[in-house]
């Protein structure tokens, strides 16, 4: 029992945060390589509160504004860049918020935190509120999908300029994006904290940021089920299989060249051909 | 009342000016043709008064308000509407949705108001009367990837007009339609501005379809060389020999 607790808690965080990066990058086109730092700054937010005493279910909202107040300066400061050049600003985001807490006392420089209380009633606990917060997440996506907002997204996504001309304030809607995004890593982040319950600068990197872009895609961008389904899988088979927490980040990245060359809409847009094809299997003749 | 006001406006790119000290008026429910060779500028002037370009010189007065540094979005939503020369469909959604989503687009105004509202159906039914309206209803399922030009041309103009814009900019909707479609666009934009219309709305049509410019357009505005070459009505403009010299060059015969 406690290994499927364990199992479930590490997907359903994983879900949450591939889910929070769908907003930004799935959404609203907005192709993000930094998403890690933000995972990263609700973990230490949400670490630092609980070790001070406050009860984790609270301090997973200063863990969400934290992050998506960083989210919110980035996406400032890159509204200008596009593209593949967004792509990097993005990622140098992550090399920031590695150097920079490697630097800091405070946050347990290289060392990291350790010792991160519990959470209430244990890991079953734990479990609940990941479930919980997810479920809330994906709530909240469905609904940006069927709102205006996913509409304006939608075009956003698909072409910046015409967006502008059907009147829509693009910058505006982006800085949505990302703090929507970036605050839902911020409480992935918080949950993960207390799952693991020793985090370091490393933990929140480049590969790391990688990874969950790779979820992404092979779920199918923008994908809602697709993206949650690719980060159950993607996140618990390296717990199943030692072979897969070997070889990693080989066992990703060809993942994601399979997705592009062969798949580029993911498991989302692979089910949906497979889907018709059935159908037209079933077409009277 | 003067709706639209540009003011000695000038641009270069580089070595070349494109627009140089050009004024227009434009009055609330007119529709003033746009004409002049190629190169003239004008879709350069277009672009400065939609907000893709900022004139070195000059500005651009809209519904009395000095709009020369806003950007294009905002001057969407203080009603300006423009059908581009170069199709930009959204290409992932169907026509209906490419019109709905102007339809809708004081919806977004704002994110959080655009987060608040769900539901499309009355969008969409709108945006299919207007796909009628342009003549491309039976397209309206259809993805703009799979619909040749004619078709995009047309979406253009149902998208701009979806806006409901008290300035409607057309920079050549008949381009790319054979004669008898070219004839009953033509209509159609002369239908805008009539006396059944809903009063106060303006169309600025450029075109390089001179007859049916002529044919529909009280008044024409030339430009040529990024100069204001002549406007006035369109029966004293079609006669003058500034514009026979504009087009062939050289003295009028």
């Amino acid at each position: 029992m406690a290994y499927e607790i364990v199992l479930l808690t590490t997907m359903s965080i994983a879900i949450l945060f591939a889910l929070s990066l769908n907003v930004i990058t799935g959404f609203c086109g907005q192709v993000s390589l930094g998403h890690a730092a933000f995972f990263g700054i609700g973990a230490y937010t949400a670490a630092l509160l609980t070790k001070a005493g406050v009860p984790l279910a609270l301090a997973l909202l200063p863990a969400a504004a934290m992050a998506g107040a960083v989210g919110l300066l980035v996406g400032m400061a890159s509204l200008r860049v596009r593209h593949d050049f967004l792509a990097i600003t993005t990622m140098g985001v992550t090399f920031l918020f590695v150097g920079f807490v490697r630097k800091q006392d405070a946050l347990g420089g290289e060392v990291g935190i350790s010792g991160i209380p519990q959470a209430a009633f244990g890991r079953p606990g734990l479990l609940l509120l990941a479930i919980v917060c997810t479920v809330l997440f994906v709530l909240v996506a469905l609904h940006i999908r069927r709102s205006w907002m996913g509409f304006a997204f939608d075009s956003i996504a698909d072409d910046e300029d015409t967006a502008r001309i059907l009147g829509i304030d693009v910058k505006r809607f982006k800085l949505w994006a990302f703090v929507i995004g970036t605050a839902g890593a911020g409480v992935a982040g918080g949950l993960y904290a207390h799952h693991i319950r020793f985090i370091g600068p490393d933990s929140f990197g480049f590969v790391e940021s990688v990874t969950v872009l790779a979820m992404v895609i092979i779920g199918g961008i923008g994908s809602i089920w697709g993206v949650a389904l690719a980060a159950g899988l993607l996140s618990v088979m390296p717990l199943w299989f030692q072979f897969v927490d070997d070889y990693k980040l080989l066992l990703y990245g060809l993942l994601i060249f399979a997705a592009m060359r062969f798949a580029p809409d993911g498991i989302a847009g692979l089910a949906r051909r497979i889907a018709a094809r059935i159908a037209l299997w079933r077409l009277p003749r | 009342m003067t709706l639209l006001a540009i003011e000695h406006v000038t641009m270069r790119f580089g070595g070349v000016t494109a627009v140089d000290n050009v004024s227009l008026e434009m009055a609330e429910g007119q529709l003033l043709g746009f004409i002049g060779p190629n190169g003239a500028g004008k879709t350069t002037l277009m672009r400065i008064i939609t907000g893709v370009l900022r004139p070195q010189q000059g500005r651009v007065v809209f519904r009395g308000e000095d709009v020369t540094r806003w950007p294009i979005d905002r001057r969407i939503r203080a009603g300006m509407g423009l059908a581009q020369q170069i199709v930009r469909p959204l290409k992932s959604l169907n026509l209906t949705d490419n019109v709905a989503l102007a339809v809708g687009s004081h919806r977004m105004a704002s994110p959080l108001a655009a987060l608040l509202h769900t539901g499309r159906s009355a969008e969409r039914a709108r945006a299919r009367e207007l796909l009628d309206l342009v003549g491309i209803g039976e397209a309206a399922q259809a993805m703009p990837g799979e619909l040749p030009l004619g078709y995009l041309k047309r979406l253009e103009v149902a998208r701009a007009l979806a806006l409901e814009p008290k300035l409607l900019l057309l920079d050549e909707p008949l381009a790319g339609l054979n004669q008898a479609e070219a004839r009953a666009m033509a209509d159609l934009i002369a239908s805008l501005v009539g006396p059944e219309a809903s009063g106060g709305r303006s169309v600025l049509l450029i075109e390089h379809n001179i007859r049916e410019v002529a044919r529909i357009c009280p008044e024409i505005y030339v430009q040529d060389n990024g100069r204001r070459l002549l406007q006035g009505p369109t029966s004293q403009v079609m006669a003058s020999p500034e514009l026979r010299r504009a087009y062939l060059g050289g003295e009028a015969a």
